[in-house]
């Protein structure tokens, strides 16, 4: 009874009034609410539009919410989660929240449904790294359309293409090391030199081993005690 | 042969030497003469009746050098085989085929005929008599409930050896690099001749640069391989062998002071000198063409560019960024 009444404390105290304060509330499923007021009504529009063209690319909900008054950075997670749950919330969704209350400002991504599969934990921090380094010198319009923009990348890039194979720092280091290669067999393709060994040059009409002798001196034994698990493995088979 | 011996310590191994003579004829009265060259220091030896005016190595005015009776002459010469027009006609689609080689060299530009010369080696026939003694193991594995053994067993080998190598050429020339004349290889000796100075009539002979005697612990190192390439072959049931203790004595049976016919032609690009050699008696090519370094340079931003390209289409088309 005590969440609940919490959440609608929350409710009230930020998205209430928020809502109020943006000059556009989305009615489908984009949403911006400038909370810490930190946007003017031509940036919550342009920021709007940014959404949209995630939405409509991907059918991803983008919600960016802003605020001075959350308190509790705990809560942050079990707030957005509990957006995410509600009945009426989208299912695919990506929330950018920006909390200003505190010295530091603290950002954060949320993503559920089919954006939390693009929008992996690796990609969240890079996102982050970018945004919160322009939020702390209040360069909040540009963070918010990094979020945006890097948003619209990731959704429509599966995270196995931001492995090492496919980066193109060693894609170029190949192909240096490629061309490396096949430049030098060409500069080192030499006439064949015949190879020459012993049989080359011996006589074996006047050749011969004219004495030997193999002689056993002893004997040495190792033993490496069996790991628990080949043996188990090898009394299953 | 007086019968001195030199002892030589090289990791583990006694090399006993006996001082030889090598095989060679002395050139008559007004039989040969030398010419000297200037500018690379190349002597040719042709005979009484051909005079020389350019240096068949760097094109240089040759003089006439000091009076050449009672040095030594060849005992034996391989005579030229494949005839200067198939040379010259080889060297010419050698040169097209050139990777990276610079447009004048490719056009034929600085570049002098080709011309046959006699490149001088000595031929060794060598005794090398010898025990080693090996450290051999064997090795036998099995499994029981609880552990992998490993038994080895160790032999101590003791190998003696009476071997005789024959015909192993050791270069004696100044201006055509071991690795160049090695290149040229095989030669078949068995084709020898005994020199005549009529050889010399129609292509000149390089004068020997190494003494038989300068060159022979060489030869003596490499029949040192050799012999061990042979007695390893005798302990190949083992698993490992190691060469613990090595008595060898090597000693030369003859040398003959031998000329090998090789067509040569000689070109400068840039500061530097390069040469195209062919084998006389076989016709097999050894040569160190010029490379532009622009064409190269050109070259590999080429495939560097081709190749990224290629795989960042290949990204691409797996749904990744282009760059």
């Amino acid at each position: 009874m005590k969440t609940k009444i919490w959440k609608l404390l929350i409710w009230i105290a930020v998205i209430l009034p928020a809502s109020l304060l943006s000059a556009r509330t989305a009615d489908a499923n984009t949403l911006v609410v400038d909370g810490a007021g930190i946007f003017s009504t031509d940036e919550v529009s342009q920021i709007q539009d940014s959404c949209d063209d995630i939405l409509n690319r991907y059918d991803t909900s983008v919600y960016i919410i802003t605020t001075k008054n959350f308190k509790e950075k705990e809560k942050d997670s079990s707030y957005m989660d509990s957006i995410a749950e509600d009945k009426n919330a989208p299912q695919n969704l990506i929330v950018l929240f920006i909390n200003l209350k505190k010295e530091t400002p603290v950002c954060n991504i949320y993503a559920y449904g089919k954006a939390k599969n693009m929008l992996t934990d690796k990609r969240c921090k890079k996102m982050l790294r970018h945004i919160t380094r322009k939020v702390s010198k209040q360069n909040y319009l540009p963070a918010v359309n990094t979020f945006c923009s890097e948003a619209l990348i990731y959704m429509g890039r599966k995270p196995m293409l931001d492995s090492a194979p496919f980066s193109s720092l060693l894609h170029l280091t190949l192909c240096v090391l490629f061309a490396c290669f096949i430049l030098y067999s060409i500069l080192h393709k030499l006439p064949d030199k015949t190879p020459e060994n012993a049989k080359t040059y011996l006589d074996p009409q006047s050749s011969s081993i004219s004495g030997q002798s193999d002689l056993f001196t002893h004997l040495t034994e190792e033993r490496v005690p069996k790991s628990k698990h080949s043996s188990e493995m090898s009394s299953n088979a | 042969m007086e019968e001195q011996e030199k002892m030589t310590e090289e990791s583990g191994t006694k090399l006993k030497t006996a001082a030889f003579a090598p095989h060679t004829a002395v050139f008559g009265d007004e039989e040969a003469r030398q010419y000297l060259c200037r500018n690379c220091g190349a002597i040719l030896v042709t005979d009484n009746h051909t005079a020389m005016t350019d240096c068949l190595f760097c094109g240089s005015q040759m003089t006439l050098g000091k009076r050449i009776s009672g040095d030594y002459a060849p005992t034996k010469i391989i005579p030229f085989n494949i005839p200067q027009k198939n040379a010259a006609k080889a060297f010419q689609k050698w040169r097209r085929k050139i990777a990276f080689a610079p447009k004048e060299f490719a056009r034929g530009k600085h570049i002098r005929e080709v011309t046959g010369i006699y490149i001088p080696v000595w031929i060794y026939d060598l005794k090398g008599q010898g025990a080693a003694t090996l450290h051999c193991t064997k090795n036998k594995t099995y499994d029981t409930e609880e552990e992998t053994v490993t038994e080895t067993s160790h032999f101590e080998v003791l190998r003696k050896t009476d071997l005789t190598f024959r015909q192993i050429p050791g270069n004696a020339s100044k201006k055509l690099s071991d690795r160049l004349v090695n290149q040229l290889k095989p030669f078949d000796f068995s084709d020898r001749k005994d020199f005549q100075i009529s050889y010399l009539a129609s292509h000149a002979a390089e004068k020997y640069d190494v003494t038989g005697e300068t060159l022979l612990p060489r030869i003596q190192k490499q029949a040192q391989q050799y012999m061990d390439e042979c007695i390893a072959d005798t302990v190949k049931d083992y698993d490992t062998a190691v060469f613990e203790k090595k008595e060898y004595n090597i000693s030369p049976l003859t040398s003959d002071y031998t000329l090998l016919p090789v067509w040569i032609a000689y070109y400068d690009y840039g500061d530097e000198e390069y040469i195209f050699a062919m084998n006389g008696q076989t016709g097999k090519i050894a040569a160190n063409p010029p490379i532009s370094k622009i064409k190269v340079a050109t070259s590999a931003l080429l495939i560097i560019f081709f190749t990224f390209l290629f795989f960042r289409i290949i990204t691409v088309l797996l749904g990744g960024p282009l760059l």
